[in-house]
């Protein structure tokens, strides 16, 4: 399963470097397996008033009322119409269950650590700060995602601040 | 720490116990005021209490308790030794004060693990402990006591002199008052005791069965878990001196102690011993449950002796355990007997000791006592352990001649005699068995119910889309829908507590306040049994703390003021609760000079908050002014009350729970405060409304009405805000969707539906395109994540799985103020 072979040990050493890929725009980004809880077809939003405008309301996930954030907005990406790829990453964070609204979800891969470099160059786009590092593979280079810095307590304190101005 | 759970289970015990103790110490203060002098039983209670703190405080290490407990122990001492010494406010100040600081001690020791950097405050309070020793014992007050102590000490000299002297003739009352109040203590105290205890025993139990078969590292750990458990159990017993219960679980744990230190060892022989005395045991708690307030053990000193010849430990005595000093323990006598006993028949043989023990028991039939012995250790245990027939066995052959007298007869007698004393003694009460459950998990219960009833909504829609009008249908959804509700019930009761432990913690209060205020205030409570579900009690504290500080401070006159108005000198402020169509009502009720209508309207007039003279305002209306913030008739401010905060925070925590507050008062007679809030909160009636293709909730209990306005109802203020005129009311519009943002078509007042709300005692006219529907919610948060936006508060999965939010009023309308 995932392409990871052989032993128990290492298997569990591998669970550390899996990540999952998905799809924004043209560009690959990957977030640490270990977060993620499930993924899910889009499904109806509601909107939550004096939100930002990346925080696109709250679904229905069999009863239990998550909120949504869509990454394209996040990351000062033209907006894009959800069409049948579109899908929400669920992750669990800090108690909290969120989900990632993505153009559409790749692979689980394997990224050994030796393949990762630090995010030093990368400040022009959007997403820089959230930027954990970059993984080589065969053939292309992934943007892995920092889930703590992209959900994380300064985030929700600015989304207080924007909801407070309003 | 390794022993956190000892530690956890010890500071809730303790504060349980402080909790129960507290009111008893203001209880015999009353009895001194009244020149009584200390009921000798309460001081005893006070008494264990903190000699078996102390006793596990020094045994989990926790010097700083231990020490506090071990003056104010010594300090109750010299009431015990003298009854005639009246328990003086000036002594409850001390003990109180001794009592809070173990309380901040065992907060220290929970956050902590220990109960370090405390030895200030230890240091403080056990000057003033010692401090109060020597006053007792016959000094006066030191000369850099207070003036007021010295005072006090004074009339408690004088009541000294008068009280044996003192007329009988309401004594008996006041025992009859004083054992009721006990006994309403003590039971509580007992049902803890019982459901812990068993647990206790049912784990040493636990322990006993898996000995056998671990390694011998795991051996050692169980051997020490359950003497731990062992011991526990005994101080409990001990502390609520049950006397035969402590003294058999001693003796267990004396044999255990021995292991431990590798005296002796736990052979299969033993283990089957020990197994029966924890039967035994528990035996005891279950004539306890039958019997209420005795948990005697037949032939229990026989055990006990037996169990410690295996020892070779000392009988327990149950005094030392629990009241040093005292009288000899009645059982102590037996203690040596068996050392008389025939021992050379058995010495010879090839046995352990422990059987030996028991073979002399069963042998020697020709002595009472022993042969009591054996036939409880038959009866003891309700089955006959393999080892004691085999015994028997031994016995039969080798002691042919001696005259045996059959062990069956006894055994039954003795189940004869217990059977007759539980039929001579009905159940005085029996203990409701529960078990402990993880709040988390009874959430995530409480969360599937509602989500159930959800999902039974939507199927219900579908099949009816489907099949039509189907009388047999119907009955049928009838049928699963009554079912469902019920669930939901059950579900919801199991979160409800009853208040018992708020409304005691206000007897201390009412005792700190009168002292504060030098006024005479007694506290009674009634229906203290209610239950109200554990988010009510977490929040109903502090609204309760204001409004007694307020009760007393303002409602309840002083003493010289009550006798001229003719009313008993002492104030009386009642505390009630009550289930009142599903709601709970917690009344507080004083019988002071009530609340003065002139001075309110005249204060919200100056304020601003009432236009007009007010005089076409009610009752209800006016008192209701009271709970605004800031808001204080209070001509100074007291330590006590008097800014005007109080109240407010009254109304912002009952607000929170979706509650009201009543205020009635007539002027010279006292004032009620009655709360009264819904038993559940996370279900809630909802009107839906919609607003473009978005549906909201709005909660039913904030609406006042719904009206179509027009547009000559409009009056446009400068500002663009509009407000509607109702009734020669104005109230300010406010439109939804600009508020929400959503796009519909319904703009003008004269398309939508005014909602005309209320909160804050503010009113607003929300628009919306149109009224959907009245329902019952189930009421969830909105996930941490997004925090709380303004003007909603929370979410609710609608019958076709839609998410609409909740709008929360009190913050929209602050936003428009």
């Amino acid at each position: 399963m995932y392409g990871v072979n052989s032993t128990d040990s290492v298997d569990e050493e591998s669970v550390n470097q899996l990540f999952l890929t998905f799809n924004l725009g043209d560009e690959k980004y990957a977030i640490d397996i270990l977060y993620i809880k499930e993924i899910t077809g889009m499904q109806e939003i509601t909107k939550v008033p004096n939100m930002p405008s990346f925080a696109r309301g709250v679904i229905n996930l069999r009863g239990l009322v998550i909120p949504v954030i869509d990454m394209r907005t996040r990351f000062n990406m033209t907006p894009k119409d959800y069409d049948d790829r579109t899908c929400a990453i669920v992750v669990d964070f800090d108690e909290s269950r969120i989900g990632l609204i993505v153009d559409a979800v790749d692979e689980v891969i394997d990224i050994p650590e030796e393949n990762v470099s630090l995010p030093n160059a990368i400040s022009t786009s959007a997403a820089g700060e959230f930027v954990k590092g970059l993984g080589r593979t065969s053939d292309t280079v992934i943007i892995i995602l920092d889930v703590e810095k992209l959900l994380g307590k300064h985030e929700i304190e600015s989304l207080a601040q924007v909801s407070g101005t309003l | 720490m390794e022993d956190f759970e000892l530690l956890e289970s010890f500071v809730s015990e303790s504060n349980d116990l402080i909790d129960d103790v507290e009111p008893l110490f203001i209880q015999l203060e009353k009895a001194a005021g009244g020149d009584q002098h200390v009921d000798v039983d309460v001081v005893n209670k006070i008494f264990r209490l903190f000699h078996s703190m102390k006793g596990s405080a020094g045994f989990i290490g926790l010097n700083n308790i231990a020490k506090v407990t071990h003056h104010a122990e010594t300090l109750l001492d010299a009431f015990r030794k003298n009854p005639e010494l009246p328990m003086t406010s000036y002594f409850l100040e001390v003990q109180l004060q001794a009592i809070d600081a173990i309380r901040t001690m065992l907060e220290n020791t929970m956050n902590n693990g220990n109960d370090e950097g405390l030895e200030d405050l230890r240091d403080t309070v056990v000057d003033r402990l010692v401090e109060a020793l020597e006053v007792a014992e016959g000094g006066a007050p030191p000369e850099e006591a207070p003036k007021k102590n010295k005072e006090t000490a004074k009339s408690e000299k004088a009541a000294e002199k008068k009280a044996p002297a003192e007329s009988k003739k309401t004594k008996k009352q006041e025992d009859l008052e004083r054992e009721n109040i006990r006994k309403m203590i003590e039971s509580e105290g007992g049902s803890n005791f019982f459901h812990d205890g068993l647990e206790l025993l049912e784990k040493t139990e636990e322990c006993l069965l898996q000995y056998q078969k671990a390694d011998e590292k795991k051996q050692k750990e169980l051997v020490n878990e359950a003497f731990r458990l062992l011991h526990n159990f005994k101080g409990s017993c001990g502390f609520l001196k049950y006397e035969d219960l402590a003294k058999l679980s001693h003796a267990a744990e004396s044999i255990l102690e021995c292991v431990k230190s590798g005296k002796i060892e736990l052979d299969e022989q033993t283990l089957e011993i020990l197994l029966q005395a924890v039967d035994t045991l528990t035996e005891g708690m279950n004539v306890l449950t039958q019997n209420g307030n005795s948990a005697e053990i037949p032939n229990c000193e026989l055990m006990v002796e037996f169990l410690n010849d295996i020892s070779g430990a000392t009988p327990l005595n149950i005094d030392e355990l629990a009241l040093p000093d005292e009288q000899e323990a009645p059982a102590a006598t037996s203690e040596q007997k068996s050392e008389d006993q025939p021992q050379a028949d058995f010495d010879d043989m090839d046995l352990p000791d422990d059987v030996k023990a028991l073979l002399m028991a069963e042998e020697s039939g020709s002595d009472e006592e022993d042969d009591d012995k054996a036939s409880f250790l038959t009866a003891g245990g309700s089955k006959q352990s393999p080892m004691v027939a085999e015994i028997r066995k031994i016995d039969k052959s080798s002691q042919e001649q001696k005259d045996v007298i059959p062990a069956k007869p006894l055994v039954k007698t003795n189940n004869d005699e217990m059977k007759k004393a539980a039929a001579a003694q009905p159940p005085q009460k029996e203990f409701a068995q529960t078990i402990r459950v993880d709040l988390k998990r009874l959430d995530k219960l409480i969360n599937l119910v509602g989500e159930l009833v959800i999902a039974e909504s939507m199927v219900f829609r579908v099949l009816t889309e489907l099949l039509g009008n189907d009388n047999d249908l119907e009955r049928k959804i009838h049928h699963l829908q009554r079912v469902s509700s019920e669930l939901q019930d059950v579900a919801m009761s199991v979160r409800m507590i009853p208040l018992s432990a708020t409304f005691k913690k206000m007897i201390r209060l009412i005792h700190d306040l009168s002292k504060k205020s030098s006024k005479k205030v007694d506290m009674k409570l009634i229906g203290e049994d209610t239950e109200v579900d554990k988010n009510v009690i977490e929040q109903i504290n502090d609204p309760l703390v204001h409004i007694i500080r307020n009760s007393v401070d303002h409602g309840i006159e002083t003493a010289e003021e009550r006798i001229a108005a003719g009313k008993p000198e002492t104030g009386m402020i009642t505390l009630e609760a009550k289930h009142e169509g599903g709601e709970v009502w917690i009344s507080i009720i004083d019988d002071g000079h009530g609340l003065n209508r002139d001075k309110i309207l005249g204060k919200a007039i100056e304020r601003g908050l009432v236009s007009g003279d007010g005089s076409e305002m009610t009752d209800d209306d006016v008192f209701q002014l009271i709970f605004e913030p800031g808001f204080s008739t209070a001509d100074k401010v007291t330590d006590i009350s008097g800014r005007g905060v109080g109240m407010d925070v009254v109304k912002k925590n009952i607000e929170k729970l979706n509650g009201r507050i009543k205020v009635r008062s007539k002027a010279g007679h006292g004032t009620t405060i009655s709360l009264r809030i819904p038993l559940t909160l996370a279900i809630i009636d909802g009107m839906l409304v919609k607003i473009g293709d978005s549906l909201f909730t709005v909660p039913l209990l904030a609406i006042r009405e719904s009206i179509r306005g027009t547009d000559d109802m409009l009056i446009g203020l400068p500002d663009g805000n509009e407000c509607i005129n109702v009734r020669h009311e104005e109230i300010p519009i406010i439109k939804l969707y600009s508020c929400f943002r959503r796009s519909t078509e319904i703009t003008e007042i004269k398309d939508g539906v005014l909602v005309i709300v209320e909160a804050d005692g503010q009113k607003a006219a929300l628009l919306v395109d149109e009224i959907v529907g009245q329902q019952e919610i189930v009421i969830k948060g909105l996930s941490t994540y997004l925090g709380a936006p303004k003007g909603i508060s929370g979410c609710t999965v609608l019958g076709n799985g839609e998410v609409s939010l909740i709008i929360d009023i009190s913050s929209l309308l602050s936003r428009v103020s």
